[in-house]
């Protein structure tokens, strides 16, 4: 079976709304398949005993004309189950194909087909089934033709808006590109991937079919030859006070039916949708410690961040991944360190938890952040000092950020100044208007910014001088340390220079700190004095730069640098990581699956923090024999040792 | 020299806003976006033909025109020296069976609701080109080509259970797989890590040894257009700057934004000497609104008088090596710098 299906109602069967829903539907099917075999009375069997009262000869009692009410509950399921699939089938049938078809192919097509889902809509059902009924005569299949004839344009306007995202996906395209037919492409890759939601909202249709049914019934107007809830309601309620189980034993069954059916939408929806579970939820309130006793005042020599250990950890549904396992380093005041890593090594989540900005899942489990000496995360815990976290006193004032995307940073219903006199004033109480624009003018001069587009919003500007706007807005309280997460990731080449550009001017001119969070060796390179490899979580590597490009120590460092192409230098084949292979292993070092020089020691130890000297520290088991060689060497001499 | 295989003649696109009654009648309605203006590019059978641009640069659309996925607003895409420009029905579904496509986002390629080796099976039974019998072994056989092993676990994966880097093996493979002459590839790397990229690459460039495929490989990063082309055209705001044999280009290239462009690149390497950063005048190009006379003068450090009145001509530098600049020759004499120090 397809997996998605099967992870959707594992998902669904872990809710207990889903359970509950599920559990009550199958009941009830059950027992309407299972009607003419249960031994029941017959539900149309006459008999002399009217009016029973619920009891042991009959559980839910008689009506009128002495029926068993019980055996017509049983077989009024199946009717309000055949209409309900039926009507939700054949409704999901045409509102798919026809919604699936205006979507995809737009222009007038889509103008004509949703002037006419807004026409069938508009349609009032009982309206048109009185219609109906008028001229065919009451049946079930008519039943069931009008309320899918009244409910299709929900399907169909779902299964548009679906379409219209999925078309301009790349396997979509990619199916054109090879030359299918637009028909192939629409059952094929369009419609399998846009129906969940539909389907979804089929239990909601489902729902809505039954209770239409029952009204029909309930004027008399359904199949007169069947048993139906509605018809039994509208029978009960003539004789409400002589007979009340009469109309509450099919109401509660009516009742039960749909609101299972609601409440099992609910949850399929629920379940197909991890981001309702993750992302929701209110920020955890972190405890916090106060700060040690013993702690030292601030020396001149203290580093502007210490970092000893840190962990942190994401949420994800029942498991917890650790994102950043362990992780120590210090930056100097005035230097500059580089994170490079690929995606997934818990780069940028070290990157927030320097800031204490993690997404609400996240959670530091460990370690020591020290400011300037001071703790600002003791065991994982922020550090809280006069009734205020140090970590809030911190940002911004002294360690600013420079987001990845500047359109997602700045607020795009308001004009950069405006931002930024925002900020200035929250922190700095007596600033005036006019001192403040000045400050701004000042800062938008440093950065490149003609002062002229301080008064524009952020779609106003380009990609390069909106995230000027935003190191303009990371700088304007003048910070010691900056943090900036892949500044340059979304710019154009050209741009990407003069930003880093600027940012090197700017550390040199404001004594800047600097963390720069990248997966691109060589901005890292340019910018930085240090470099820190991550790998899985944990800093593989670190070493001034210069020293990490030449000599590398760990086999994913090598991997990285050899892998990149040079633009100048001399034209040689790249090396890659093989396409396959096995899953990482616990214990031993967490790159030998991947590693090209690994041996049993690898797989079996972690790899100590060898000490190469002069501040270059490497986590492998050969860090010596890998930082002897240089890197443009054909082939590690270290593998060779080691298997010899 | 043998005649060229995939031809784009002066393509122009422009994609005209599908304005409101009330901004026309306020005459507001926004600019036409020109995706491209003058494209065109000759590829040689068997050759890597590099197309680095910034976004912006029309490169994607040049090759969505290339694939016949767009048509043109104006200029020809020939095959074989044949017009295909206007192609529907079956000539359009042969020529698809010529030309294939890879593309950027290898996590959104493959349907998420068929095994890898439906959708690899899928361009064969469209094109019929294996019976039904053998299409589970010619999948087989093809993820083999693109060193996913084992290929029998591979092709029963679901796209979700694979990395990055295995997907777009899978979508080169489909490419691939009913032997296309002309591969067109946009950023077939550019979404990948590193440490996995020059495997894709390197993967690339074997199946075009073996095979004898014609790529188009469009690229924001020249040194990536470098280590995969023969040749090497960059595109600015819709139209081709400069186009020469990838070595020529970028040791002695003639347009002042490719001098630029292999300035901005960031290099690790040891041997590259420290860069120094000159500002640009100007910001990032914008498709809206072209500048007169030469498209790169409002950026350009060069830019005199007459790159703003009249566009520059097309400067051949040498063999199959040519610059749109007024300057080309100085600047692949000189250097950038020493240009503009003897034009001012």
């Amino acid at each position: 079976m397809n997996p998605t299906v099967i992870k959707t109602i594992r998902a669904t069967a872990r809710s207990w709304t889903g359970v509950l829903s599920l559990a009550l539907l199958l009941v009830i099917a059950a027992a309407a398949l299972a009607a003419p075999v249960l031994g029941l009375p017959d539900p149309a069997d006459m008999a002399f005993d009217l009016y029973q009262p619920p009891g042991a000869a009959h559980w839910l009692g008689t009506d009128n004309f002495g029926r068993d009410i019980f055996a017509r509950v049983v077989w009024g399921a199946r009717v309000a189950l055949i209409v309900a699939i039926g009507a939700a089938l054949l409704s999901i049938l045409i509102g798919s194909a026809l919604g699936a078809v205006a979507g995809y192919f737009g222009g007038w097509v889509d103008g004509l087909l949703s002037r006419v889902f807004d026409i069938f809509l508009l349609i009032p059902t009982f309206f048109l089934i009185l219609l109906i009924v008028a001229l065919f005569g009451a049946s079930l299949p008519l039943t069931i033709v009008a309320i899918a004839l009244t409910t299709w344009p929900r399907s169909a306007r779902l299964m548009r808006s679906q379409v219209l995202t999925l078309k301009s996906r790349v396997y979509v395209q990619a199916a054109l590109a090879a030359g299918a037919p637009h028909w192939w492409v629409i059952l094929r890759h369009v419609i399998p991937n846009g129906i969940a939601p539909i389907v979804t909202d089929g239990t909601i249709l489902m729902g809505m079919a039954i209770l239409t049914e029952a009204g029909l019934s309930f004027l008399g107007l359904g199949d007169q030859n069947m048993v139906s809830w509605g018809s039994m309601i509208f029978e009960g309620q003539r004789h409400l006070r002589l007979a009340p189980w009469m109309s509450i034993a099919p109401g509660v069954a009516l009742l039960v039916l749909v609101a299972s059916l609601n409440l099992l939408g609910d949850s399929v929806n629920f379940a197909m949708n991890p981001q309702l579970r993750t992302r929701g939820g209110a920020p955890k309130r972190r405890r916090g410690v106060a700060p040690p006793a013993d702690e030292p005042a601030a020396t001149a020599g203290a580093p502007i961040l210490q970092v000893t250990d840190l962990r942190l950890e994401y949420a994800a549904g029942d498991r917890r991944i650790a994102a950043v396992d362990g992780v120590s380093f210090s930056l100097p005041r005035g230097g500059s360190l580089g994170i490079v890593g690929e995606s997934g090594c818990g780069k940028s989540s070290l990157g927030s938890a320097l800031l204490q900005t993690m997404p609400n899942n996240a959670e530091l489990t460990g370690g020591t952040i020290r400011y300037d000496g001071r703790a600002i995360v003791l065991d994982g815990k922020p550090v809280i000092e006069g009734g205020r976290s140090r970590i809030e006193a911190l940002r911004w004032t002294r360690m600013a950020t420079i987001f990845q995307s500047a359109m997602n940073a700045l607020n795009p219903v308001t004009t950069v100044r405006r931002q930024m006199v925002d900020t200035l004033r929250l922190h700095r109480p007596g600033m005036t208007r006019d001192e403040a624009t000045a400050r701004i003018g000042e800062v938008f001069d440093m950065i490149g910014i003609p002062r002229s587009r301080m008064n524009a919003y952020p779609h106003q500007l380009s990609g390069g001088m909106r995230q000027r706007a935003m190191i303009a807005l990371s700088l304007i309280l003048e910070p010691e340390l900056v943090i900036a997460d892949e500044p340059t990731t979304a710019l154009d080449m050209l741009i990407q220079d003069q930003i880093l550009g600027e940012i090197a001017d700017l550390r040199e001119r404001l004594n800047l700190s600097l963390i720069l969070v990248s997966h691109d060796m060589g901005a890292v390179a340019e910018s930085c004095e240090t470099v820190a490899v991550m790998y899985a979580g944990r800093i593989v590597e670190i070493a001034p730069t210069r020293r990490i490009f030449d000599r590398p120590a760990h086999p994913y460092s090598r991997t990285l640098i050899s892998a990149l192409p040079s633009l100048t230098g001399p034209l040689e084949t790249l090396d890659s990581l093989p396409a396959t292979g096995s899953a990482a292993a616990e214990g031993g070092c967490r790159f030998a699956h991947a590693c090209p020089a690994a041996t049993a020691l690898c797989r079996s130890t972690p790899p100590p923090a060898v000490q190469l000297g002069g501040n270059h520290v490497a986590e492998c088991h050969y860090a010596e024999e890998f930082a002897a060689e240089p890197v443009d060497a054909a082939e590690p001499t270290a593998t060779e040792e080691a298997c010899a | 020299m043998s005649q060229p295989i995939l031809q784009l003649d002066s393509l122009r696109m422009v994609y005209a806003d599908d304005t409101g009654l009330v901004s026309r009648l306020l005459g507001r309605a926004d600019p036409p976006v020109i995706a491209a203006d003058d494209v065109t590019l000759a590829l040689r059978p068997g050759e890597t033909l590099a197309v680095v641009g910034e976004s912006g640069s029309g490169k994607t659309t040049a090759g969505r025109i290339a694939t016949l996925q767009e048509r043109p607003t104006a200029g020809r895409v020939l095959y074989e020296g044949r017009d295909v420009t206007g192609l529907t029905g079956a000539a359009l579904k042969a020529y698809r069976a010529k030309v294939q496509m890879i593309f950027q986002n290898p996590y959104d390629a493959l349907n998420p609701r068929l095994t890898v080796g439906q959708s690899l099976a899928e361009p064969l039974t469209l094109h019929g080109l294996v019976p039904r019998a053998g299409l589970r072994a010619a999948v087989l056989e093809m993820l083999e080509a693109v060193e996913l092993r084992p290929a029998e676990t591979f092709a029963d994966a679901f796209p979700s259970e694979l990395s990055g880097g295995q997907l777009q093996r899978i979508a080169i493979a489909r490419a691939l797989i009913i032997k296309p002459r002309v591969v067109i590839a946009d950023e077939p790397v550019s979404m990948l890590d590193v440490s996995i990229r020059s495997g894709v690459m390197n993967l690339m460039r074997g199946i075009q040894r073996d095979t004898g495929v014609t790529y188009l490989y469009i690229t924001h990063d020249l040194a990536v257009a470098r280590y995969m082309a023969d040749r090497i055209a960059v595109m600015y705001l819709g139209a081709v700057l400069e186009e020469g044999p990838a070595e020529t280009l970028i040791s002695a290239a003639g347009h002042p934004y490719t001098r630029l462009l292999i300035r901005a690149a960031p290099e690790h390497r040891a041997t590259a000497v420290k860069r120094d950063r000159i500002r640009l005048p100007g910001d990032a190009a914008s498709q809206t609104g072209q500048p007169t006379g030469c498209r790169f003068h409002p950026r350009c450090p060069l830019a005199q008088p007459v790159c703003r009145e009249t566009a520059p001509p097309r400067v051949a530098l040498g063999e199959k090596h040519a610059a749109s600049c007024h300057f080309a020759t100085e600047v692949r004499q000189n250097g950038l710098a020493a240009a503009t120090a003897a034009a001012v």
